[in-house]
């Protein structure tokens, strides 16, 4: 098994932290991972993406090429990173975000799911890497919780939780 | 569950050079070689250590070898114009037998150029950047793990040999994360540099006679004696007696080509069947290691040569690599480097095909692929 | 007696030096000599760190740990030597070009940051070794090698330099007035925090002789012509001072915290892991 997943969107919505959650949940799995990033002109606002891969041996080539599963959160990093994508790969895009896509693609909408539910857009990553575990079944819901757990100041651990528990909800809900 | 955590190459050579005993850093921010540098901020101080941040690259190099003859094992990081900078300084570590330890995380240059993006075209700056003859040591790891144990054995590098130690990075692998644990601290092997075994009327920091590498006496101990950038007799004190800077300059240099046993050191993977290889080190070599793995499912067997001592060449090791193989592969992130160095020892039976990328992106498996099959 | 003191703390087996007759820089290294007599410092203990120029032989001449390092950077060897020993007592001579042209961020930030280091300038207004170049304090007007036709530049007051940069202890002396040099380097080597001598100096061989003051003792005298008491000066009107050297001392203050022994607080903070 070898999955890449790709991060995209802009500086602030915490995809960055997503990417190195996910591959350090990975790892406490028993998985080998890697996570890179790649930062545009300004960290706040401009074009990120936090790249990671998941396998069960050795990664050797340490960065993604063309993931297998790419997720957008911006018009401007669907422009930047839309075409890359393996010919199998799945497009996860976020209508909120996201407008006008002609290729194949399925749309979960984090960021209204977290404003109405938790009154917040901040643990907006922390659905997404919630999401992704569950609907691609590589990583385990209490590894992502533990990896969550150890980075977050303490007050912020119920929101990011339910966070987290929606997410799944909807990675079950989106696996067909 | 695995007791491994995900850790990024910069902080995993912080974590190295602590556990190998530095402590004293002087740096100037740059990326992408910063996050060292702010982890070292951190972690210095809670070992009893201490982290400048110096005015500039050039002050940087200067600190870390008055740290290092103050006693301390010293450490500055960089990346490409700031290890232009250092140059003159690193020359001055060389020249008076200084260990300290130099990180250049590459990235894109000539100048500014890229400085978020990878590259490998300070190879030759870190063999001939400083001025004058001299031999060098130049460690070039390939993930994150191997950042750290080879950032330890650059300070074991530099304090047996009494050098500084270039340790060549490259921007995804500073910045980028993967699976590491770190060694129980009782796994791994520390050297300390040697201290005078005799009294202070009877010690020459630069004494031929107490072997290639004379012991450095830390100043404020009672060895009271000079250093200098000039050529120097075996008192520290300058000499341009052409016998003593013949010595001298010799002895600089066979204590590196005369210790290669412990400097080199080669990751070599051949069965012994292959025609093909690749001489492929840093990131590149992942990548080689990965096109390797697509190639043999087509059913074509190629060997590899990754030196992670770079510098000085591994020549003997790429002469015995190079039996029986038809064409080396040499991948790098600049115009071709090392490809040269490869050439000159190897005779016309052996095609060297180069293969060079240097716009700030790594070179792909299928790239590498594409080179072998074609030719 | 004096010869003694002298003696004491000099590697008379590097002797004879290098100097031209009459370059002010040995009287500089035999005021510092006197000074560590005078304050009893133990010689394992003194750490002498120089640049590269005439003055930058200095150090080979002292019996200490003596470091000369690479043109204008000896501030900062000497920082990395303080930091991993703060005990030592580190000296930094250096010559005008050194301290004020290549190595002028050092001088700056090395005051700024007021680590415990002396820094003394052997201002002699040229580039004594490499043949008479103009030097960021060669005075306005004045002939170098490479200002055959006068320098147009303006020329630095390393006074000021240094007080505007942090220093917290400031003088200037000069070559020629040898008791008042040494009672500023005592009070600059006993200072907690960064101090600062710029001394006025001579270079017969090359500024004396580029501008047309030709005898050794005449650059002497130039000296003791041009320099002023600061405390004379603030009785005199700016015509009267007007291409004077005011010597004195510019600051001493002792209240602001040391670098080292801020950083031993950041110690004690990490070991006990607050942030
Ligand atoms: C990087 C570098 N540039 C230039 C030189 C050449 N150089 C040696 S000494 C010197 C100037 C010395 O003048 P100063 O600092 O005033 O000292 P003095 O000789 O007058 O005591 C220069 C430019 C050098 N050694 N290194
Ligand atoms: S050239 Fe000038 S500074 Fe140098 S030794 Fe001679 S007189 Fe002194
Ligand atoms: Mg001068």
């Amino acid at each position: 098994m070898k999955l890449e997943i790709r991060l995209c969107g802009f500086g602030g919505q915490g995809l960055i932290l997503a990417s190195k959650l996910l591959s350090q949940a990975a790892i406490i799995d028993g998985k080998i991972a890697t996570q890179y990033q790649t930062y545009g002109a300004q960290v706040r606002g401009g074009t990120v993406k936090g790249d990671v891969v998941i396998s069960d041996k050795r990664i050797d080539h340490p960065t993604v090429i063309k993931p297998d599963m790419l997720v957008i959160m911006s018009q401007d990093a669907y422009k930047k990173y839309g075409n890359f994508v393996k010919d199998d790969g799945i497009i996860i895009t976020d209508p909120f975000y996201v407008k006008g896509i002609e290729r194949e693609h399925i749309e979960v909408p984090f960021y209204e799911t977290v404003k109405e539910e938790l009154h917040s857009t901040l643990p907006l990553n922390m659905m997404i890497i919630s999401f992704l575990a569950k609907y691609t079944n590589t990583v385990s819901e209490e590894s992502i919780k533990k990896a969550v757990l150890e980075k977050i100041p303490p007050h912020t651990v119920e929101i990011n939780t339910k966070a987290l528990e929606i997410g799944a909800e909807f990675g079950e809900k989106f696996k067909k | 569950m695995s007791n491994a955590k995900l850790v990024q190459g910069d902080i995993a050579c912080a974590m190295g050079a602590i556990d190998a005993g530095c402590r004293f850093f002087a740096g100037y921010p740059i990326t992408p070689a910063s996050d060292i540098a702010e982890e070292m901020s951190k972690l210095l101080p809670m070992v009893g250590g201490k982290f400048i941040q110096m005015e500039d690259e050039i002050a940087s190099m200067a600190a870390i070898i008055g740290g290092s003859l103050a006693g301390a094992k010293s450490m500055t990081a960089t990346s490409g114009p700031g290890f232009s900078l250092k140059q003159e300084n690193l020359g001055f570590a060389i020249m008076a037998e200084i260990p300290t330890v130099v990180v250049n995380v590459q990235r894109g240059g000539p100048s500014t150029g890229l400085p978020t993006l990878p590259s490998q075209s300070d190879m030759m700056q870190a063999r001939w950047g400083t001025h004058g003859d001299h031999e060098i040591i130049a460690i070039i790891p390939y993930t994150v793990e191997e950042v750290y144990y080879e950032t330890i054995r650059a300070f074991n590098l530099a304090e047996m040999l009494r050098t500084p130690v270039i340790l060549l990075m490259d921007e995804v692998i500073g910045h980028m994360s993967e699976n590491f644990k770190r060694p129980d601290k009782s796994k791994i092997e520390i050297i300390n540099r040697k201290f005078p075994t005799k009294t202070p009327e009877e010690y020459f920091p630069y004494d031929e006679n107490e072997g290639l590498v004379p012991p450095l006496a830390p100043f404020g101990k009672g060895y009271r004696y000079h250093v200098t950038g000039l050529a120097h007799d075996k008192t520290g004190f300058p000499s341009t007696h052409e016998e003593s800077v013949k010595r001298l300059m010799e002895r600089m240099r066979d204590k590196i080509l005369n210790n290669r046993a412990i400097i080199d050191k080669c990751d070599i993977r051949k069965e012994g069947n292959e025609e093909i290889g690749i001489f492929a080190y840093g990131s590149s070599a992942r990548t080689s290691i990965e096109a390797i793995d697509n190639l043999k499912e087509k059913g074509i067997d190629v060997a590899l040569m990754r030196p992670v001592t770079i510098w000085p060449f591994p020549k003997e090791q790429l002469l015995e690599f190079a039996k029986g193989l038809k064409k080396i592969v040499v991948p790098e992130m600049n115009f071709g480097q090392i490809v040269g160095e490869v050439k000159k020892y190897l005779s016309d039976d052996v095609e060297i095909i180069p293969l060079n990328k240097y716009t700030g992106r790594l070179i792909t498996p299928e790239e590498i692929v594409d080179k072998i099959l074609e030719g | 007696m004096d010869t003694d003191t002298k003696l004491k703390y000099l590697r008379t087996e590097k002797l004879p030096h290098i100097w031209c007759p009459g370059c002010g820089h040995g009287i500089i290294l035999g005021a510092l000599l006197k000074s560590f007599d005078k304050l009893g410092w133990e010689k394992n203990d003194i750490v002498v760190v120089s640049g590269i120029g005439c003055s930058g032989r200095t150090p080979g001449y002292i019996d200490a740990n003596t470091l000369h390092t690479t043109h204008g950077r000896a501030l900062a060897f000497a920082t990395g030597i303080k930091m991993v020993n703060p005990a030592l007592h580190v000296v930094v001579v250096m010559g005008d070009g050194d301290a004020s042209a290549i190595g002028g961020n050092h001088l700056i930030h090395a005051a700024r940051r007021n680590i415990d280091l002396t820094a003394i300038v052997f201002n002699n207004n040229i580039y004594g070794m490499t043949g008479g170049q103009y030097s960021p304090t060669t005075p306005f007007g004045a002939k170098a090698s490479t200002a055959p036709y006068g320098n147009i530049e303006p020329n630095f007051d390393l006074v000021e330099l240094a007080m505007g940069a942090g220093a917290t202890y400031v003088a200037r002396a000069t070559s020629y007035h040898e008791a008042i040099l040494e009672k500023y380097i005592q009070n600059a080597l006993l200072h907690k925090g960064f101090s600062f001598i710029d001394v006025y100096t001579t270079c017969p061989t090359q500024f004396g002789r580029l501008n047309k003051i030709k005898s050794p003792i005449d650059n002497i005298f130039m000296l003791r012509d041009k320099a002023i008491m600061k405390s004379k000066a603030e009785k005199m009107s700016p015509e009267e001072i007007k291409g004077k050297v005011l010597i004195g001392e510019f600051r001493n203050d002792k209240e602001k915290r040391e670098y080292t022994e801020l950083y031993d607080e950041i110690i004690r903070r990490a070991t006990k892991k607050e942030m």
